[in-house]
């Protein structure tokens, strides 16, 4: 029997599906996380900020966090199954060797996982859209552009943790994924602009989530900027590398 | 539960604790990276939020209404909170796992140690670590700028308490988890109070209502006492009231936690 990359894709979907329904409230805890840093630092030290200034325009604080935190969420929504997940199965429940005496290929699995990620994300992501339409933080249709944005944010920080929990030895190593993450959710320009880092404004441009946060961003004020190409450019290429490293190492730790 | 004593050296434990506590320093040396980040997150958040988001807020109102930077304002509740989460981390995940999975607290059991010298020994073992923790920060705090004050001083016991508060009553809560999802509601819980305990703005920036509720929570106390500390503007009133809250936490926590272990364990 064959199995298309579409059907292959359904069947891997499903089945985290039917295993995370009696998991919900995971899901819960990573929508929310980004949901109380809003009216944490967006509203409460929003109060404390006078004026606030982007590009001239003088909006509320909460108004500039709000799209990093769309972002962060995107990124949350990926990185739990990419990670963590994806190592218990792959090292101890050995979900994928399992996986591997039916029809599906490593290919299948590294695709299914991956749109499993990408659904996380985009879920996260809209319910968060929802929240900041409800707070009054959007202005604009555009907004809804945030959800492709917030898509591929997604599909580079699965294709990249995918790619380095391929390489992990033990649950040790993925303290450096909290000393990787925690980081680049503080600094991604999500709570201040990136002119506040002035010469050293490049090591920000290396975060992923920064060119995540500025296209989302960009779409939530509906200024589309020649940069913003090079923002998706920069995350579509860091997906495909990751992807690349990713189908390799699953082959290799899979079949041989 | 058949009438198990609590007496006090059921519950104190006895010098047979510090066993356990060797056990957890042979265990860590082999992974001693997972203490990083423990160490690196008030020092992220120092920067981010403190300096980084400083640069917007400029000064704030501190205990004592001085105008005060808002970096120094920051830092001792990041304090307190680092003692928290790292008490969390140690009491609630590491505990559950050693309960249900390793089952160290069984083969412990077969030797002379008894659950009050497990209770013990892991309590003072999340001590230790959560007093490495604090160390480091208030080492940061001094490179940076951050100590104005001699108090300073009492901010190392003040973190040490938040952290035997958090630590027994995550005891006691994980003696009564059943699988790993349930892990999720600490986070739900310990999330919140990180970020709404008057960690990142005055508690002055609420409505009234909501002031109240916050004076309530358990996180509050120890910031608020870490931030007194650490700026010098003890207020001998409110001190009072947080550390005997945070004694409370204590003492409750413990007993449950003895009690419950006992039940899992010995019965």
């Amino acid at each position: 029997m064959t199995l298309t990359l579409v059907g292959a894709t359904r069947v891997l979907l499903l089945r985290n599906y039917l295993s995370y329904k009696s998991a919900w409230l995971v899901f819960l805890t990573g929508f929310l996380e980004p949901v109380f840093y809003l009216f944490s630092i967006g509203v409460g030290v929003g109060k404390l900020i006078d004026s606030f200034e982007v590009n001239g325009h003088s909006i509320p604080y909460a108004e500039f966090v709000a799209p990093g935190m769309l972002a962060a969420s995107a990124m949350n929504g990926a990185i739990l199954d990419s990670t963590f997940n994806m190592f218990f199965k792959l090292k101890f429940q050995k979900l994928f060797d399992q996986m591997l005496a039916t029809p599906m290929t490593t290919t299948n699995i590294a695709v299914g996982e991956l749109s499993w990620c990408l659904l996380r994300s985009g879920l996260y992501s809209a319910a968060f859209l929802v929240v900041m339409v409800a707070m009054g933080l959007t202005h604009s249709w555009l907004a809804v552009l945030a959800l492709p944005a917030a898509l591929l944010i997604g599909f580079a920080v699965a294709a990249v943790g995918m790619a380095l929990t391929s390489f992990m030895r033990s649950w040790q190593d993925f303290e450096f994924i909290t000393l990787a993450t925690m980081p680049m959710f503080l600094f991604s320009a999500t709570f201040f602009p990136i002119t506040a880092y002035g010469s050293w404004a490049w090591i920000v441009q290396l975060s992923p989530l920064y060119h995540g946060v500025a296209l989302v961003r960009a779409a939530n004020t509906g200024v589309f900027t020649v940069a913003c190409i090079g923002h998706v450019l920069v995350l579509l290429a860091i997906a495909a590398v990751g992807m690349t490293v990713a189908a390799r190492r699953l082959g290799k730790l899979l079949l041989s | 539960m058949t009438a198990l004593p609590l007496t006090s050296a059921f519950l104190i434990g006895s010098r047979r604790s510090f066993r356990l506590v060797e056990r957890n320093l042979y265990v860590y040396r082999h992974g001693w990276l997972v203490l990083l980040s423990g160490f690196f997150e008030p020092l992220f958040y120092l920067l981010g939020v403190g300096f980084g988001i400083g640069t917007l807020v400029g000064t704030v109102a501190g205990p004592g209404g001085q105008e005060i930077p808002y970096q120094l304002f920051v830092a001792p509740a990041l304090l307190a909170s680092a003692s928290m989460n790292g008490a969390i981390n140690e009491s609630t995940f590491n505990f559950f796992f050693k309960l249900h999975y390793d089952k160290t607290f069984v083969s412990i059991l077969a030797t002379p140690l008894s659950s009050g010298d497990i209770a013990v020994g892991e309590l003072i073992w999340a001590l230790i670590r959560g007093g490495l923790y604090a160390i480091g920060f208030l080492v940061v705090m001094f490179v940076l700028g951050l100590v104005v004050s001699p108090w300073v001083i009492f901010a190392f016991p003040a973190a040490l308490l938040v952290g035997f508060a958090f630590a027994s009553v995550g005891m006691a809560a994980t003696s009564f988890m059943k699988s790993w999802q349930d892990f999720d509601l600490i986070q739900l819980v310990v999330l919140p109070l990180f970020l709404f305990s008057a960690t990142f703005y005055p508690i002055e920036t609420y409505p009234p209502a909501l002031q109240l509720i916050v004076r309530l929570t358990p996180l509050y106390q120890g910031v608020d006492l870490a931030r007194m500390l650490t700026l010098g503007t003890l207020d001998a009133g409110p001190a009072l009231v947080h550390l005997v809250y945070l004694l409370v936490m204590v003492v409750v926590g413990h007993v449950l936690a003895v009690r419950r272990l006992t039940r899992r364990l010995v019965v």
